[in-house]
């Protein structure tokens, strides 16, 4: 699996996770990776694995969007355990209408996104609603 | 510090719409001149001007190189100290503010802000990409639009405040109304609310005409200390308040509400000595339908989650509390990211000299403008708020 940014990714190519930094003095988590700490400017910092669950802030469904992406697609904010806001696409939601609601659980995915080059594949994380079924490639 | 009380003693603004047969210089100097008129200032008086820019929309570069310079070079404003601002869609706010601190610190006595953008040479994917890459959250390959970030805003205030979107197109109704009577505006043509709703969707629930167009077009400003504005023009208008911050990106706020807005509006209440209930009239950013909504929560309008209420009061239209966007708004003209701040100002003063013709509100003497620019991650770049006093 190609990752789209390899930056923000850690664990083995097959099963990445979502990956930013905890700060050892003032312990706040901050993604993806920065160069120091955000809020008291540390440079210990640890890689904070982020969790593969959370809760959708809110959601959108864009018509005109970006050139790259099959319009119409579904982009949403995703709060994880971890205090990291993740806008994200949304996908395995079909009728968006009636799946997606302000508040419901979520659970990542890794799914192409764009294309290199070459014709390859690029894999980004998504979000859909916990439990629903792969109906989106 | 000891700040000089400023005052804005000139305007100009070019047509907002499309301006393919001139180049960006003409443009910008169409509205300098028409502001240094206005003022009854000699050109060369001028001893500082700051002009900005967002972009070259039609070049890989991006950039023109020392294009404020070139502008007053074409109206013989020379041996002068001359500046760019660059801050996004409040770009001209940030040019304004430069030259309002430049002559409030005592450095210059007479000074000159103008914006200017011209957008129609570019086509829309390749604006898209002059507004992604450099984000380490990727949020344009993610496919975040300026049309996306409000269509999340409005599902949350949907959610969380029961903002419909009957009450997001009536945002429109109103500033169409509003811009169909401002000779200057883009779209001229009052809309209905059914034409609203029914309109092409951009990205849920916003239909097209919630979303502002772009264009091309150029404002200016000419500014002075109080003392030495009594030689010049008529019609002062004082900067009773000037205030520039940036975001501060939260992962944990709700996002029906700037951190940075609130911020700004605090800070421009206290420097002004004056409170939201002391305005007459306001130039909000409404790039987008809900973005009205939500600035009269973070403004101090009214109560947080009432916005939608303080809109089908009437509370923001003619006759109301506030009345907000007479100009018509970014709805009406369209935004032209470096001539949006300083057109703000511009319809505040025409509104405060009582000069606003078939839109004027009787009486206006308190004026707040507002503009947001740039985004990231959960919030915007730059808020720029002045209040205007007469």
């Amino acid at each position: 699996m190609k990752l789209h940014d390899p930056a923000m990714f850690t664990g083995n190519a097959e099963d990445p996770a979502l990956v930013g930094q905890k700060c050892r003095a003032c312990g706040k988590v901050a993604f993806p990776r920065k160069r120091v700490c955000p809020g008291c400017f540390g440079e210990s910092l640890d890689d904070h694995v982020l969790s593969t669950t959370g809760v959708l802030h809110t959601f959108t469904c864009t018509h005109v969007g970006a050139p790259h992406l099959p319009s119409p697609y579904l982009l949403g904010f995703v709060d994880v355990p971890e205090g990291v806001r993740l806008l994200s696409l949304l996908t395995d939601c079909d009728p968006w209408e009636e799946v997606l609601r302000v508040g419901m659980p979520m659970e990542m995915v890794m799914r192409p996104l764009m294309r290199d080059a070459s014709g390859e594949d690029l894999y980004t994380y998504k979000f859909r609603p916990a439990g629903q079924k792969r109906t989106n490639p | 510090m000891n700040l000089r009380d400023v005052v804005v003693v000139g305007i100009g603004e070019t047509k907002f719409g499309k301006h393919t047969g001139r180049s960006i210089t003409d443009i910008g100097a169409e509205a300098c001149v028409k502001a240094i008129k206005d003022a009854g200032v000699g050109h060369r008086q001028v001893q500082v001007a700051t002009g900005g820019y967002a972009c070259q929309w039609n070049a890989p570069l991006g950039q023109y190189y020392a294009l404020p310079q070139i502008v007053l070079r074409e109206i013989g404003i020379t041996d002068i100290p001359i500046m760019r601002t660059e801050s996004g869609c409040a770009t001209g706010s940030v040019a304004f503010r430069d030259v309002w601190y430049r002559i409030a610190t005592g450095e210059y006595d007479v000074g000159l802000a103008f914006g200017v953008e011209q957008m129609n040479v570019a086509d829309s994917s390749s604006i898209l990409h002059q507004i992604s890459d450099h984000i380490p959250e990727r949020d344009g390959d993610l496919g975040l639009t300026a049309a996306g970030i409000y269509g999340l805003m409005a599902h949350r205030m949907m959610a969380q405040n029961g903002v419909t979107r009957e009450q997001l197109a009536r945002v429109v109704v109103k500033n169409r109304r509003f811009g169909s009577r401002n000779p200057l505006a883009q779209f001229p043509d009052p809309v209905t609310e059914d034409e609203v709703l029914n309109a092409r969707m951009i990205s849920d629930p916003l239909t097209l005409y919630m979303c502002c167009g772009r264009g091309d077009g150029a404002a200016a400003a000419v500014l002075m200390d109080a003392a030495t504005a009594r030689r010049y023009g008529t019609g002062h208008v004082r900067v009773a308040a000037n205030v520039l911050t940036s975001g501060s990106y939260p992962d944990d706020r709700d996002f029906t509400t700037f951190d940075a807005d609130v911020r700004a509006a605090d800070q421009a209440y206290e420097m002004a000595g004056l409170g939201p209930e002391d305005l007459d009239i306001a130039e909000i950013h409404d790039s987008f339908a809900p973005a009205e909504i939500k600035h009269y929560e973070d403004l101090g309008f009214c109560e947080r989650g009432e916005g939608g209420a303080f809109l089908d009061e009437g509370r923001s239209d003619m006759g109301g509390d506030i009345v907000v966007n007479t100009s018509g708004g970014l709805l009406s003209k369209g935004h032209i990211i470096g001539a949006t701040g300083i057109s703000q100002i511009g319809e505040l003063v025409k509104q405060l000299r009582g000069a606003a013709g078939g839109r004027q509100v009787e009486g206006a003497r308190v004026g707040l403008q507002h503009n947001s620019g740039g985004y990231v991650h959960t919030e915007f770049c730059s808020c720029a708020i002045n209040i205007l006093t007469v």
